[in-house]
């Protein structure tokens, strides 16, 4: 117990002081930050997007399939990026179909599309590869690195934040486009005011179908663009396990959130802290399924706190309800 | 002067053959305040609902302006210049005061939301109208009546000439409705027509110029409010049709079964609802609760029957106190209860009537083998009971939900009944059910009553429970604002005074309700 104890130790420490961790926390934030950027804009129209895994699973071999298809050196990645993101619209706006038309439980139809969208993509991948793990057959090729002039050059800043793929740049910059939208457009207004009170929203002619058809779209959009990095700049293919949880990680971080894209950021970096560390302290003597374990836990452990920080904010309100009572009565 | 606005012979009929409104005549005109009053249920929020657009009309026409228009959304009704300010605010608490007020009509300059434009467009609109109201501010931090002044600046900022106000002041402090009530005549005087919807003709008198009375869907008259006193409009709004002639006995009351004392409830808004109030049941007696919908019974009854939590006071059932007691342990000490609303409370709809009716019972051991439930025993007695309450089904094994109200509203009475019990809450026992089954549930009612049950009866049917209590108490504003021990010697007229606050009784006289 003692010698795991120092191992562990020993990778915190070692973690901490190389920038490559650090590297790492960016690289393997972004594509949670992307899922939970896609399911913050569904959750501010009150929509729990809870297909975001699925849609990520199928778009990430959408774009691999496309990829292959065009030629790694022709560009064929990029196509693929365009691809996943037009079918993770597609899947999206499917979802606001069958939730808010055919009037299906949303939490139904997203468990559902997790279910086909895996069965259907290692399906799709069998038929067209004859492969049911990995997509290693297919040469699909990775989105370009961008090592940023200038920047590259400083030491210990350079390692850091120098040399990610442009996806991984592409997703944080979206963090400011996804707030610019919600806060300042007209179509973030009325999703803001559909998800808080869809009678009010009704009540002047909005209608909140289609705002939230919108909003469930553009989620999709996210979870395809999210599907693609997986696929793409994550790894060069696809693999039945690829996705990992991420959609739900991703989903979980939106709501600690409170779909707000800054705080959301802030809870995947902390989530993209202990993925990036399960994978670093591989080099060291400690059980690799432990540490593959690791983010989950933490990921477990952060809605729970989130959970409980609700209820005390609710108490604290009939507290203060309760005192003003006993002023009301002393006077 | 020319009516501006004309509902003319306008009947709704609800999908479940309700009549909300029969051929209900209805006019107002330019720069004028009319108030509607009428009893809960009599048609007042459908007729609203018509003009707004929320509901379409069977029959009728609505004329606007000498031009008749059909409103099939609150879209049309905001075009044909109609504003709204519901009962409960159509507001997003997150969101700013200009935002609140410009959603829909938004500003813009490209595809981003014009703030400034949205800010001057709510300042001006305020100006215009003396309303003082910060634009910036978010509707959460609000006090109630501000957000009801947000309300109308929605409706006026869309140019709206018919301001629809339900209940306006129902949420509003004293201080608040006077200031509300003084725009309003601003409102008036600048040529706006104003439908005030209210139960509180002390405020109809004030501010109204003229009263239309409705009652079961139809229009009774109007008048000029000048010609008529609040104790007129209160006879029109009131009055029984049919005596429900139940035979009954006088009652003979025994010792007190349950008591309340002082107890306030505050609502989750933080709105008192319940205040200091105090009565007694006792063996033997059905004590009527009356009251206008929304002035407490509903949290009253929330809080006895242990469904929500209060706060200050004491409700004291055999004795024993109900907030220590879960619903379980409150049934065991004798409580019993039809809820109001039989589909949600009373029962499961997708489960069998045998089911429904031992589903209070289940751990006698009477009903019981080992760790099995003993099913013979069960549906010896069941089937027993189907006959007893007159459920009309093909088997005691058919499916609550295939039933008709009325049928449903028995089998939740005869489970109830069955228990053993030394109280009975019956809220709103006959709600919607035909006049058969109406009747029987009322004269199994007084039979209970004379095995010696303490029954409370909360109905809006003023004719029932006139007929069928002993004593009664009736609710305003969260108080008990009359008792009286004997039903025999009230009034309708009478009731309806209470009911609606026009008349008080001293605090003497009420604290008699605890048989103390």
């Amino acid at each position: 117990m003692g010698v795991w104890f120092n191992e562990v130790f020993a990778a915190i420490g070692s973690a901490f002081s190389n920038p490559e961790f650090y590297f790492m926390i960016i690289q393997s934030a972004a594509p949670i930050l992307l899922a939970a950027l896609g399911c913050a804009v569904a959750q501010k129209a009150s929509a729990t997007n809870m297909g975001m895994e699925g849609i990520m699973t199928f778009t990430a071999l959408v774009a691999v399939l496309v990829s292959s298809a065009v030629g790694a050196t022709a560009g064929g990645p990029w196509v693929g990026l365009i691809a996943a993101m037009i079918v993770g619209s597609l899947l999206g706006y499917l979802v606001s179909v069958f939730a808010y038309r055919l009037k299906i439980d949303i939490t139904l139809v997203g468990i559902a599309l997790n279910l086909i969208a895996t069965g259907a993509a290692v399906y799709l991948m069998y038929t067209l590869t004859g492969d049911r793990a990995t997509t290693t057959s297919l040469t699909s090729g990775n989105l370009p690195k961008v090592f940023i002039p200038g920047l590259n050059d400083i030491p210990v800043i350079g390692k850091i934040f120098s040399g990610h793929y442009i996806l991984t740049y592409a997703s944080y910059v979206l963090v400011f486009v996804l707030s610019f939208f919600i806060f300042k457009t007209k179509t973030g207004l009325r999703i803001r005011a559909v998800g808080e009170n869809p009678n009010a929203a009704e009540s002047v002619g909005i209608s909140s179908l289609k705002i939230k058809t919108i909003s469930l779209t553009l989620s999709g959009l996210f979870g395809g663009i999210a599907g693609a990095y997986m696929s793409t700049c994550y790894l060069a293919l696809f693999s039945s396990g690829l996705i990992a949880g991420r959609g739900f990680v991703g989903l979980a971080a939106c709501m600690m959130g409170s779909a707000n894209p800054g705080i959301v950021c802030l809870c995947c970096l902390a989530f993209g802290v202990f993925y990036a560390f399960s994978n670093f302290a591989q080099h060291f003597e400690l059980s690799i399924y432990a540490l593959g374990a690791v983010p989950y836990v933490v990921v477990l452990i952060g809605v729970v706190l989130y959970a409980v920080y609700v209820r005390k904010k609710e108490q604290k309100r009939l507290k203060g309800l309760d005192s003003e009572e006993k002023t009301e009565r002393a006077a | 002067m020319e009516n501006y606005l004309v509902m003319q012979d306008v009947t709704k009929i609800y999908n479940n053959g309700i009549i909300a409104n029969n051929k209900v005549n209805f006019s107002a005109k330019k720069g004028e305040i009319h108030a509607i009053c009428g009893e809960n249920g009599a048609g007042k929020t459908t007729l609203m609902k018509m003009l707004f657009g929320i509901e379409q009309p069977d029959e009728g026409k609505i004329i606007i302006n000498g031009v008749e228009k059909h409103l099939n959304s609150p879209s049309d009704a905001i075009k044909a210049g109609i504003g709204m300010v519901h009962q409960h605010f159509m507001q997003v608490p997150s969101l700013t005061v200009a935002e609140n007020v410009t959603l829909g009509i938004e500003p813009t300059k490209g595809l981003v939301f014009d703030k400034q434009k949205a800010v001057e467009m709510t300042q001006a609109c305020c100006e215009k109208y003396g309303f003082n109201i910060n634009p910036l501010a978010e509707i959460q931090d609000l006090s109630v009546g501000v957000k009801q002044k947000v309300e109308i600046v929605k409706a006026l900022v869309k140019g709206c000439e018919i301001l629809i106000l339900d209940e306006p002041t129902a949420v509003l402090t004293p201080q608040e409705t006077r200031e509300l009530f003084v725009q309003l005549k601003n409102l008036r005087d600048s040529g706006c027509t104003i439908i005030f919807i209210s139960h509180k003709l002390n405020e109809v008198k004030e501010l109204c110029d003229r009263v239309t009375v409705i009652k079961r869907g139809k229009t009774i008259g109007v008048w000029n409010i000048a010609d008529v006193t609040e104790a007129d409009i209160s006879r029109h709004m009131v009055g029984v049709d049919v005596d429900l002639n139940i035979p009954k006995e006088p009652a003979k009351p025994g010792e007190n079964v349950l008591t309340v004392k002082d107890l306030t409830v505050y609502n989750e808004a933080g709105k008192k609802k319940v205040d200091g109030v105090s009565f007694s049941v006792r063996r033997g007696e059905i004590v009527g609760i009356a009251g206008v919908e929304g002035n407490g019974q509903r949290e009253l009854i929330d809080v006895i029957t242990g469904l929500a939590k209060y706060n200050y006071g004491s409700i004291k059932l055999n004795g024993k106190e109900v907030r220590e007691m879960d619903i379980r342990t409150l049934r065991k000490n004798g409580m019993v209860h039809i809820p109001e609303d039989r589909n949600v409370y009373g029962c499961a709809l997708n489960m069998s009537i045998r089911d429904n009716m031992v589903a209070d019972k289940m751990d006698d051991p009477k009903y019981n083998k080992g760790v099995m439930l003993d099913e013979k025993a069960i549906a010896q007695d069941t089937t027993a009971w189907v006959d007893e309450y007159r459920v009309l089904c093909d088997s005691d094994k058919q499916l609550v939900g295939m039933l008709s109200g009325g049928n449903v509203q028995k089998v939740v009475v005869a489970r109830e009944f069955t228990s053993h019990s030394d109280l009975i809450i019956s809220d709103q026992p006959t709600r919607g059910i035909d006049v058969g089954a109406a009747e029987f549930v009322r004269s199994r009612m007084v039979d209970m009553r004379d095995q010696g049950k303490a029954i409370i009866l909360i109905s809006a049917d003023l004719a029932e429970i006139m007929s069928l209590s002993d004593s009664m108490i009736v609710m305003h504003g969260g108080k008990i604002n009359g008792y009286f021990p004997d039903v025999k010697h009230l009034t309708e007229d009478e009731l309806g005074f209470y009911m609606l606050g026009v008349k008080h009784m001293s605090e003497e006289e009420i604290r008699e309700a605890l048989h103390e």
